[in-house]
C-alpha cells in the first residue's frame, strides 16, 4: 500500500471528512511527516472510491464552499488492518534483527 | 463588495488550475476540489495560485488527460496488435518505395499511411505502459488520420492507398478507441 493511501484510509478511519479536513488529518497523524497537496489527495480519492475502499458520505456546501465528505468502507477498513498488521510483522523483524526485545519501541 | 469581488477573483484564479483535467473529471471532481484548494489556500494565506502550483496542477491534470494508468483489456490489446501488423505490413510492403516521386508521396513512402502507423506503434506502447487513455486518444488520432487519407487520397488520385485498403485500416485503428470509450 503506497504512503498516501495508508494515511488518507488512517484519516477516514474514526469519522467520514471531507478534503481539507483529510489533509490535515494526515499531517497531524504522520506528525506533519507526510504533507499531501490537493491533486495528490483526489487523484488517490478517486482511485481508492474506484478500489471500493472509500465511498462518497455526504455534500453539503458551507459559507458557500462545496465539500464532498468521504468515508471508510468495510474493505477499506479491512485492507488498513491488513496493512497494519504487515507493518507490524516489518517492525517486529525489524527489532529482532536489531536485537531488541518484543515490545520494547 | 470589495472583499467579495476579491474572493470571487481568487476562486476563479483557483477554478483555473482545474481547467487542465478532463471535462469528465472537473464534473465529478471539479467542485468539491475547488472547495479544498480554497479551504487549504485561506489557511495559508495565499491570495492566489503560485507559481508551483500552477506547475503542479498542470502536471496533474495533463496526467489524468493522457497518462493516467488504466489497464487496457486483451481483446483491445488484440485489435491493437492486428492494427500495428496491418500496419507495418501496408506501410512497409505497400507503400515503401524509395525514390518514387508521385503525388501524395512522403519520404520513401508512396503516400501518408505512414503518419496512421506511428499513431498505431505510440497506442501499442502506451497499451503496454497500461495507459488507457493515452490508448483511446491515439487511436482515434490514427483513425481520423486515415479517414483524412482515404479521403485525401481518392479526391487527389494518389497512388494508393486504395479506399478499401485505407478504410480497413482506418476501421481497425478505431476499434481499440471505440473500446475504451464506450466500456
Amino acid at each position: 500500500m503506497q504512503e498516501p493511501t495508508f494515511w488518507i484510509l488512517t484519516a477516514l478511519a474514526d469519522a467520514p471528512q471531507h478534503g481539507y479536513a483529510i489533509l490535515s488529518t494526515v499531517e497531524d497523524l504522520s506528525g506533519y511527516q507526510v504533507k499531501l497537496k490537493v491533486p495528490t489527495l483526489y487523484q488517490a480519492l478517486d482511485r481508492l472510491q474506484k478500489s471500493g475502499l472509500v465511498e462518497i458520505d455526504k455534500e453539503i456546501v458551507v459559507d458557500g464552499r462545496f465539500r464532498r465528505y468521504f468515508k471508510l468502507t468495510k474493505i477499506g477498513r479491512l485492507a488498513l488492518l491488513k496493512e497494519l498488521e504487515t507493518r507490524k510483522e516489518v517492525v517486529r523483524r525489524a527489532s529482532r534483527h536489531l536485537g531488541l526485545a518484543e515490545g520494547s519501541i | 463588495m470589495q472583499d467579495l469581488d476579491t474572493e470571487r477573483e481568487q476562486a476563479e484564479a483557483f477554478g483555473r488550475l482545474l481547467l487542465w483535467y478532463p471535462k469528465s473529471w472537473r464534473e465529478k471532481n471539479g467542485e468539491a476540489m475547488l472547495g479544498t484548494i480554497l479551504e487549504y489556500a485561506e489557511s495559508r494565506g495565499l491570495k492566489g495560485p503560485t507559481r508551483e502550483d500552477k506547475l503542479r496542477y498542470c502536471l496533474s491534470g495533463m496526467r489524468e488527460r493522457f497518462f493516467k494508468f488504466e489497464p487496457v483489456e486483451q481483446v483491445t490489446r488484440f485489435w491493437l496488435l492486428i492494427a500495428l501488423l496491418y500496419g507495418l505490413f501496408y506501410v512497409f510492403n505497400i507503400s515503401w518505395s524509395p525514390g518514387t516521386e508521385v503525388s501524395g508521396s512522403i519520404g520513401p513512402f508512396t503516400n501518408p499511411s505512414v503518419l496512421t502507423l506511428i499513431f498505431v506503434a505510440l497506442a501499442w506502447f502506451s497499451a503496454i505502459l497500461k495507459a488507457g487513455r493515452a490508448v483511446a486518444r491515439l487511436s482515434a488520432f490514427g483513425f481520423l488520420t486515415n479517414a483524412t487519407i482515404a479521403t485525401l487520397g481518392t479526391v487527389l488520385e494518389w497512388l494508393g492507398p486504395s479506399l478499401w485498403a485505407a478504410l480497413l485500416f482506418a476501421c481497425v485503428t478505431a476499434i481499440p478507441w471505440l473500446r475504451i470509450k464506450f466500456r
